[in-house]
């Protein structure tokens, strides 16, 4: 399929959409580094409801440095795969089935580590 | 002549209102007038609200994946193909939000069951009275002959 991406407006337009995905993205980033996104209880559980964690769970620290590193990986990859390649790419890179592997069993994980603790509390 | 000048012009107009829609969202959650401090939270199980994982996986996975997406088609000019392992990829990630927030809803309704458990067990029989709705104490308030029976 020819490009479509000629003239001026199709330019400013992409221009403008990526600039807003990222605007979107650091407005996040920025709201969970200074509070504004809750972010407590993400690798503890307070059983008590006492507002002191009592639990620490390492199962979700594990998730997230694999989720995190698989991601960047990917993007990497992708970033990588777009600047060897001499025409631009019309389809996004596949997904190493060992990081498929690697990010299900880790979300298994997670999710038997999660059902463990609800049947222990009953 | 004509019809590109239209075609233009449509696409300028169409491209403000996108662009209107987007800036009109960014400024509204820049200002907070769009609350996103619950985006992460969730119920535990005690009624207590901390943030999920899941649901920071799936946001990352998200935006990462949509992102990567929009700068290869901006760079090739045309929609490209997502082939399937990347929709795995989001698969899992939004499999796991499902699973995990379906773990907390059963845990809820079974915490909701207990009381009613005990009850049938014969050892709240003697509670508290219960609430009377609001229809049966109006209709007893107009009929008080009918209550005093």
């Amino acid at each position: 399929m020819a490009p479509v991406n000629a003239g001026p407006i199709p330019d400013l337009l992409s221009i403008v959409l990526t600039l807003w995905l990222l605007g979107l993205a650091l407005s996040i980033l920025y709201a969970m580094f200074n509070g504004g996104i809750q972010m407590n209880g993400l690798f503890s559980t307070d059983v008590d409801n006492d507002g002191i964690a009592d639990e620490f769970h390492p199962e979700r620290v594990q998730l997230l440095l694999i989720s995190l590193l698989g991601i960047g990986g990917y993007a990497i990859m992708t970033m990588n795969a777009a600047s060897a390649s001499s025409t631009a790419l019309t389809v996004l890179p596949d997904v190493p089935e060992e990081l498929m592997m690697l990010l299900g069993a880790s979300n298994t994980f997670y999710l038997t580590g999660k059902f463990g603790r609800n049947l222990k509390r009953g | 002549m004509f019809p590109f000048d239209l075609a233009m012009l449509v696409a300028i107009v169409l491209s403000v209102i996108i662009l209107g829609f987007g800036a009109v969202i960014l400024g509204m959650i820049l200002t907070g007038q769009i609350d996103l401090s619950d985006i992460l939270v969730e119920s535990g199980e005690n009624g207590s609200r901390k943030a999920s994982l899941s649901r920071l996986q799936f946001l990352m996975f998200s935006f990462v994946i949509a992102g990567l997406y929009l700068v290869i088609c901006v760079e090739s000019g045309t929609f490209v193909d997502v082939p399937p392992g990347v929709l795995v990829l989001l698969g899992i990630s939004g499999g796991s939000y499902v699973v995990s927030k379906g773990m907390g809803k059963g845990m809820h309704k079974q915490s909701g069951a207990a009381p009613g458990q005990r009850q049938a067990g014969g050892h709240a029989q003697h509670s508290r009275p219960q609430p009377v709705p609001m229809h049966a104490q109006q209709a007893s308030e107009s009929q008080p002959n009918v209550a005093a029976q």
